[in-house]
């Protein structure tokens, strides 16, 4: 059966079990896929003092940062399509969040350092010219002597390993096999960088799926923690083969979250009022009826199928050996064995 | 002669200038916002482009202006797809990009780009993103500001332009450079040694006068000011139909969007109301 997988289970149990107070925080996503499902669920369990790991964010971190559940910030870029104060930016005065400012290049960097289990990852000296670096705060970049030719200096950053990291994919299969495709940003190494990586997806697929598409996974299942299954999971952002980004539930946010008034109505109303995922889309069907959601949906564009196959021919085959003749082979001698 | 009046807007005109600056055969680095529309506007009026957005879409066209850096919008037909970091790493490092493509929100006589704050540390606008590096690698950097201004002294800088003028940024060892600045009033390019910008074309309906005063220094300008072109009748079908948020400007294209959400959930109300007031009686 497809559902007796140990590692699937709702998205409520999943933040509860992996996510603590204080824990480093991977959100993978770079704008297309956003993990929301599972972000909302770290608002309603109220996750405190977490350190926040994303390069370019469209609303995940104004989100988090806007309910007091972050300490510290890693990013780079933030979508700000409405000009003034942001969540996020109350959020850092009340909430006295560190934030550390980088680039696309080092987050990925670090990411990509944490992921391949190394110290620490060389970035490229454009930034020695700007405030990233002249404003840095400390422990965010060394400038090192490059130790096979001291003439030139080399900037570098730390790797990062976080405790956890949110993933929102395409689909997944019963062993925790995490299949993404279009453009991947930093979601692989974000969530192989990461202890514990939590996989929402918006389908379950059968283990054959992804065995004829292995090109496609990009976390393999003895990784993944645990498998979450949720149906428009990254909603209002978008997922490529499912729905569009929902640029009008965007507009509706970026609207409320100039005003902390504005911002908490919102939040009440689409997070703490709202039990789960399905109820999240339940409400928004209230409000405005399914007709948004249907102009949303992916039409089918499937891609041009792969010859995955080899000759599938075995050394004997291949060889036209028969038992035989690797039996009279010289190499062979015989020993005597006891038959009972 | 025959005179005929036509109807456009700034970001028309805007779009169509920034166009202009990508040579057929560019490979472009287009960062998001008026960039990707200009270049998209330039790949769909028929110039050669390789186009590729930091998310990871390489030599993509547009069916809809897209709205970050990995917009799905991007995926049909494009030629590959991979990680951000690949991005950086094998073509923008490797010096594969003729041109990076960027917005920006205040430069500085030698193009240096702020879009980090409006004022640091309290008034945060939205980061780097890979402008740094982008600014840092690409052999020519054409840079579109539609609501930014010139400052004489960044309060932030995020992206490095020709750093002090003159021969800075070669002894820094950065390759390339700012190439054309593009705003709603004009068009700017950079002195060959000096590396300071100047004014090359001027807006249609622009005051001179009232420019130079909106620029905090004594802003250059070319011997043979000319007025920057206007958009083909071509290239406005082109936005209109395909970027109609540039036309009518993208306040008011986001305004829209909400009013029509409004009207959604208004009608929903009234339908609901129906249907109680009809199972009520």
């Amino acid at each position: 059966m497809i559902n007796e997988s140990p590692k699937l289970m709702s998205t409520k149990e999943a933040i509860k079990k992996f996510v603590h107070d204080g824990d480093t925080l991977s959100i993978t996503s770079c704008g297309t896929a956003g993990p929301y499902a599972l972000i909302h669920e770290i608002i309603r369990q109220k996750k405190k003092n977490l350190t926040a790991v994303q390069a370019t964010c469209m609303h995940e971190l104004d989100l988090l940062a806007g309910c007091g559940c972050l300490k510290k910030v890693i990013s780079s870029w933030s979508y700000r399509i409405v000009k003034g104060q942001r969540a996020f930016d109350r959020g850092v005065v009340e909430y006295n969040i560190e934030v550390q400012d980088y680039t696309n290049y080092t987050v990925a960097a670090m990411l990509m350092a944490g992921a391949l289990n190394l110290p620490f990852f060389p970035a490229k000296p454009s930034i020695l010219y700007t405030d990233i670096w002249n404003r840095h705060k400390e422990g965010m970049f060394k400038l090192i002597d490059n130790p096979f030719n001291p003439k030139e200096k080399v900037l570098l950053v730390p790797a990062i390993k976080p405790d956890v990291a949110i993933v929102h994919c395409q689909r997944v299969d019963q062993d925790g096999n995490a299949q993404l495709w279009g453009a991947l940003g930093t979601v692989k190494h974000g969530a192989l960088a990461s202890k514990r990586i939590i996989v929402s997806a918006e389908e379950m697929v059968p283990r054959e799926v992804v065995r004829l598409s292995p090109n496609n996974t990009i976390i393999p299942g003895f990784r993944v923690d645990a498998i979450c299954i949720e149906p428009w999971g990254a909603h209002p952002s978008e997922v490529l083969g499912y729905y569009d980004m929902d640029r009008m539930m965007v507009g509706l946010y970026s609207a409320a979250s100039v005003s902390k008034s504005l911002f908490s109505s919102w939040v009440d109303e689409w997070i703490y009022n709202i039990e789960d995922r399905y109820h999240y889309i339940e409400h928004y069907t209230d409000v405005y009826g399914m007709q948004p959601l249907h102009k949303l949906r992916a039409r089918v564009y499937p891609s041009a199928s792969v010859n995955l196959g080899s000759s599938f021919l075995k050394d004997m085959e291949l060889l036209e050996l028969k038992m035989d003749d690797i039996l009279d082979a010289p190499e062979m001698f015989e020993v005597e064995v006891d038959e009972n | 002669m025959k005179i005929k009046t036509i109807k456009l807007t700034y970001e028309e005109i805007m779009c169509s200038a920034a166009s202009r600056e990508l040579n057929d055969g560019d490979v472009v680095f287009v960062g998001q916002g008026y960039p990707i529309l200009a270049a998209l506007l330039a790949k769909k009026s028929g110039k050669n482009l390789t186009l590729i957005m930091e998310g990871g879409i390489i030599e993509f066209n547009l069916y809809r202006p897209p709205i970050h850096i990995a917009d799905m919008t991007a995926m049909k037909g494009c030629a590959a797809s991979c990680e951000l970091i690949e991005i950086f790493g094998y073509y923008l490092f490797g010096g594969y990009f003729d041109v990076g493509f960027l917005g920006a929100s205040q430069i500085d006589k030698y193009g240096n780009i702020n879009t980090s704050f409006q004022r640091f540390p309290d008034k945060r606008i939205a980061g780097s993103g890979g402008a740094n590096e982008i600014g840092g690698y690409a052999k020519r950097i054409v840079i579109m500001m539609r609501h930014g201004r010139f400052v004489n002294e960044l309060p932030y800088i995020t992206t490095p332009g020709w750093l002090k003028g003159g021969n800075s940024r070669e002894e820094a060892g950065l390759p390339g450079g700012p190439h054309a600045v593009i705003t709603q009033k004009g068009v700017f390019k950079f002195e060959k040694d000096t590396k300071e910008i100047y004014l090359e074309s001027i807006h249609p309906k622009v005051n001179l006068k009232k420019l130079l005063r909106s620029v905090p220094w004594d802003l250059k300008v070319a011997d043979d000011l000319k007025q920057t072109p206007l958009p083909t009748q071509e290239e406005l079908d082109i936005l209109r139909t395909w970027a109609p948020g540039v036309s009518i400007g993208r306040a008011r294209w986001g305004f829209r969007q909400l009013e029509f959400l409004k009207q959604l959930a208004e009608e929903r109300k009234q339908r609901n109301l129906k249907y109680e007031q009809k199972f009520s009686n």
